[in-house]
């Protein structure tokens, strides 16, 4: 994988060790490539940051800060996309992230006698609002009950909850029965949450 | 009168709580920035407040609880509160202020429409 920055050549790594070494002497392949050049801004912004804290003298980090980062962290990395929604007037822009859709959709199937939801994935460009979408969906069924009927129900509450939630058009519901579960949760399927 | 921008995204915070259905607020900062500032700062206002070029730009990232009403209704009454409480703060900026509400978390109270529980053991 390249993991250089833009078109300069320079990995990451290499853009912090040039800053640190007071961009001297000057590598003009960062200096003209415009991504490498946003991104040592963003190394200079951080280092400008840190240092602020170190002058305040701050109180050692704190176990509790441990954790509430990386709670932030977490939620940030299951957040995706934000998807815009019906805003009130021009003055206000709302969206919805696309990890807090991927929930609405997993408690709707959730929701249905049953059923337990594996892995769901929203397909299509959201960049604007009423976007069409495609939603695939994976499903544990508990033993017993018919697909098909199971897969409709899921289809159908997805549906409705992403009509009544977003300015979601939803396309296709495509939904996969993976797993079949006795009454007992399957811990396969708890695990992919 | 005026307010700095903290004041500002306290009032933020403080009114769009106030809306049905905001069931939480979370930190509209940037990750990394979230992480350092909450060293010094751990009860700073959620609510992101920025000046750009002169425009005031207000972010603001919930949770709603939906109960009957659509996620959608709920954030545009945050981000009209939003909205509210910035003009009231008499920015100089206030004026044409924008307001950016992001919903992050949608808790589900409400009834999914009625489903077929079939219970043939037939596959």
């Amino acid at each position: 994988m390249d993991e250089t920055i833009g078109d300069s050549g320079y990995t990451l790594e290499d853009l912090s060790a040039y800053l640190d070494r007071g961009r001297t002497p000057r590598i003009a392949d960062i200096e003209t490539d415009a991504e490498a050049r946003a991104v040592l801004s963003s190394l200079e912004r951080f280092g400008a940051l840190s240092r602020e804290l170190v002058e305040r003298e701050t109180e050692p980090v704190t176990p509790g800060w441990f954790d509430a980062v990386m709670r932030d962290v977490t939620r940030e990395l299951r957040a995706g996309r934000d998807i815009p929604l019906a805003a009130p007037d021009e003055r206000v822009e709302v969206v919805i992230t696309e990890g807090a859709i991927r929930e609405l959709i997993r408690e709707a199937g959730d929701a249905v006698p049953g059923v337990l939801v594996g892995r769901t994935t929203i397909d299509g460009v959201t960049d604007e609002l009423g976007a069409e979408v495609s939603v695939h969906v994976t499903i544990s069924v508990v033993f017993g009950r018919p697909l098909a009927d199971a897969a409709r129900a899921v289809r159908e509450a997805v549906t409705h909850a992403l009509s009544v939630h977003t300015a979601l058009r939803v396309g296709a519901v495509d939904v996969v029965v993976d797993n079949i579960h006795t009454a007992d949760v399957s811990p396969s399927v708890e695990g992919e949450r | 009168m005026s307010a700095q921008p903290e004041v500002v995204a306290q009032a933020v915070d403080d009114l769009v709580r106030t809306v049905a259905g905001v069931e939480d607020l979370y930190s509209a900062r940037p990750l990394l920035a979230r992480a350092a500032r909450r060293l010094v700062a751990e009860d700073e206002p959620l609510t992101l407040v920025q000046s750009r070029g002169g425009v005031l730009e207000v972010t603001v990232s919930i949770a709603v609880a939906v109960d009957g009403d659509a996620a959608a209704d709920i954030a545009a009454a945050a981000a009209e509160a939003a909205h509210n409480a910035v003009t009231g703060a008499f920015l100089p900026e206030a004026a044409d202020a924008r307001v950016r509400v992001r919903v992050s978390r949608v808790i589900t109270n409400d009834p999914m429409p009625p489903v077929t529980d079939a219970t043939s053991t037939t596959h």
